[in-house]
């Protein structure tokens, strides 16, 4: 068995195109994905609302005030027209007229600018409501004025994260389901009409199984290797916010390689048929999970959840991905042993289905 | 046409693999187009948001409070309100915001008891979020201003809903004739269609041309008496007559989908037209990709890379205008911006107007991107023919 690990890893790290490949993969779409996001986190985050304010009768009326000394804005004074200048050039979300009442004008094709439109509305929705109030009871005047803290925010898991943090889930789940092509070798150098060495295998008095389980270990120590070191690359680094855990997220990592070496010898298995028809499978079959996983579009696991729940319990790259959240995010880790149980048990039909499949398979039956 | 119908031979060898990654990206480029086109469309009206009430106090106040957001917000009802499932639903942008009113709300309310008088739940500092803080600061402030005077909770609340409705309307001015897409599924089909195309030649037509740079049958061609030019010529047919059946492939589903009528339309010619250009695009560079003698597994992670790339830097998948400056600047060097770009513009997905002067630039813009990468397949592959095996 010993030979069997160490020969095929001599193997496998001679291969130095796809090592080299296997290796660049997440890293180099963990760059990309970074620069990508770059943005959008702080696209996310709340800045004060650009606005122009146009003071169309008493300069010192309290509605200007309040409009300078709300946090929530970024205010310009300036005449009606260079006020319609800026909101035609972007410069400004919205222009307030403030007389004896307050009024709010904006480019309704905007569509970025959207929901600033609407904060500027929720202000002078207050100013209006104020005076209202103060008009039907002055005695509220008071109470309207006064400093009132009325939420209390509250956090559900161990602490927020960048939601675009799980585009890095999605990843290294990719990376784990692609693991699935180094499964199919195993399966393809065992059979004696696809490749010369699975051919010599054939001939040998190896016992097959013990064949197969020596590579299963070496392909699965290879690969987890590899996964290993590129996403500590993508934390230490990048600067992923992946660090919660760490040691769970390795065995996450191991699991969840397996899970990918076990399924690609299982669909190599399946089959006699040719290795570009097996390649075609597993990347078909992993790009599909990465998708409903939410790997190009990040609402996706949460429209597989309403729609198909089941899937999200089965669907592997779905399961790593949620594995990395349920440690970054959740305080329990019930969900998260549930996820890698399943992905456990998923290597484990593989690699009992690719068994059963290769068993009795001799050169004479090909 | 030896070298042509040697590259049909070669391509039909690999229809099962092509067929299976063809019903992939066919799955994928009409749920992901669908997915999105129902995301903004809810996203479009009026800064309406998902929010998530959980009302436990249900007295006339609570009820009150709710109504006012549910008439400018959105409800969602969950199968359970577990801490775990409201973070999920949080997470992955399900819903925006959670409100919860706990029980002895409105007694509070009436013992003049501001301090934490509901708990919410929201992304950090997201605008959403903020948003819906100040309609809820907005409308207790109000109550509990006509509570402490003297009103009861339904005469407060009939005095703020009546301030509410006299709210003055918000003034609009349009500077531009810009169309918002009215139904932006195809745009979003013809956008993901970038992705699918690419990523469909690199992984079908790549192995293709690696197995006409293979010692043996490279030797077996050179050594005929075909002149390399007519060679290199019946290649690109082949090239092209594979990359043709890939583009009619998703283009033939897509009148079945949208109609006939979408498709034909003005809008609809521009973007068989501009799929057509990227077609070109994504075949010069699997040709030069394919002068390379890169091992299937490795192909498929080269494939993946450039074609998700791709899709993250120039707006695919995340949308354009809220990716960063220095990111669109590097992405105008890659041609699924111009892509992407064009599809945005038609479809009214982004806020730049539709004019035919950007259309006709992005068009030649890709077209150059097509000859500069023809013409390093050509100098790759003459570099390749000289190099020692």
């Amino acid at each position: 068995m010993f030979s069997i690990i160490k020969y095929t890893w001599i193997r496998l790290i001679r291969n130095k195109t796809n090592l080299f490949w296997v290796l660049l993969f997440p890293i180099a779409l963990g760059g990309l994905f970074q620069a990508a996001f770059s943005n959008l986190s702080s696209l996310e985050e709340f800045s004060p609302i650009p606005t122009a304010v146009v003071c169309s009768g008493d300069e010192s009326s309290p509605l200007l005030t309040a409009a300078a000394a709300n946090p929530l804005l970024s205010v310009y004074r300036c005449s009606s027209e260079e006020a319609l200048a800026m909101l035609e050039e972007q410069q400004v979300d919205g222009i307030l007229t403030i007389g004896d009442s307050i009024t709010l004008t904006v480019d309704p094709n905007r569509s970025s600018a959207r929901l600033n439109q609407s904060i500027l509305q929720v202000f002078t929705e207050q100013c209006s409501i104020n005076a209202a109030l103060i008009k039907e009871a002055p005695a509220a005047a008071p109470a309207l004025a006064a400093d009132a803290d009325f939420r209390k925010e509250v956090c559900y898991g161990r602490r927020w994260q960048d939601p675009y943090t799980q585009y890095f889930y999605n990843l290294m789940a990719m990376a784990c389901m692609f693991t699935a092509l180094s499964g199919i070798y195993i399966s393809l150098e065992n059979q004696g009409n696809l490749t010369v060495l699975g051919a010599r295998k054939n001939c040998a008095s190896t016992n097959k199984l013990f064949c197969i389980i020596g590579e299963l270990i070496a392909y699965i120590g290879f690969e987890v290797l590899l996964n290993i070191i590129a996403f500590l690359f993508l934390i230490f680094v990048y600067g992923v916010d992946m660090r919660a855990r760490l040691p769970l997220s390795l065995l996450t990592i191991l699991i969840s390689s397996a899970a990918g070496v076990s399924m690609g010898f299982f669909i190599g298995s399946a089959s006699r048929r040719s290795e570009s028809i097996k390649i075609g499978s597993v990347t078909a079959i992993t790009l599909l999970c990465c998708f409903f996983s939410g790997l190009m579009q990040g609402n996706m696991r949460m429209v597989v959840e309403q729609h198909a729940p089941f899937f999200n319990r089965i669907n592997p790259a779905a399961l790593i991905a949620d594995s990395f959240y349920c440690l970054n995010m959740l305080e329990s880790l019930r969900r998260y042993t549930v996820n890698i149980l399943t992905l456990v048990l998923l290597s484990v039909l593989f690699c009992l289905g690719g068994f059963l499949l290769t068993r009795r398979k001799r050169y004479a039956d090909l | 046409m030896q070298i042509y119908n040697a590259f049909l031979k070669v391509a039909r060898t690999r229809v099962t693999s092509i067929l299976i990654y063809y019903v992939v990206f066919l799955i994928f480029a009409i749920l992901s187009s669908q997915n999105t086109a129902d995301d903004n469309r809810s996203r479009f009206e009026a800064s309406s948001v998902p929010i998530c009430i959980i009302d436990e106090d249900k007295s006339a106040a609570s009820h009150a409070l709710t109504e006012y957001l549910l008439s400018m917000h959105e409800s969602v009802v969950l199968d359970s309100y577990e801490p775990e499932t409201l973070l999920d639903n949080l997470y992955y942008g399900r819903i925006g915001y959670v409100l919860s009113i706990p029980e002895g709300f409105e007694r509070a309310l009436l013992a003049g008891q501001t301090k934490d008088l509901v708990t919410t739940s929201k992304m950090p500092d997201s605008t959403n979020g903020i948003f819906i803080d100040r309609q809820i600061d907005l409308y207790l402030r109000a109550l509990s201003a006509s509570v402490s005077s003297g009103a009861s909770v339904p005469e407060a609340v009939s005095i703020v809903n009546t301030a509410v409705t006299q709210s003055p309307d918000v003034h609009t001015v349009s500077f531009e004739g810009q169309s918002a897409g009215e139904d932006s599924f195809m745009y979003y089909y013809f956008q993901y269609l970038s992705y699918v195309l690419l990523v469909m030649l690199l992984e079908g037509l790549s192995p293709v041309l690696i197995r006409f740079r293979q010692k043996d049958l490279r030797s077996r061609i050179a050594c005929s008496s075909m002149k390399p030019f007519v060679q290199k010529v019946q290649l690109g047919l082949g090239c092209m007559t594979y990359s043709l059946a890939i583009w009619l492939s998703f283009i033939l589903p897509s009148f079945l989908i949208f109609g006939a009528q979408q498709i034909l339309s003005k809008n609809g010619l521009l973007c068989l037209i501009n799929s057509a250009v990227f077609t070109l695009v994504a075949t010069a560079l699997t040709l030069f990709i394919g002068t390379f003698s890169i091992p299937g597994h490795a192909l498929n992670m080269i494939s993946n890379i450039i074609g998700l790339g791709m899709g993250f830097l120039c707006g695919v998948f995340v949308p354009q205008q809220f990716l960063g400056d220095t990111v669109l600047s590097a992405s105008r060097f890659l041609p699924a911006y111009w892509y992407v770009r064009i599809t945005n513009m038609l479809g009214g997905l982004s806020e730049e107007a539709f004019s035919i002067d950007t259309y006709r630039l992005c068009i030649g813009i890709e077209l150059l991107f097509f000859f500069a990468l023809f013409a390093m397949y050509l100098a790759s592959s003459r570099f390749h023919r000289r190099s020692p095996d």
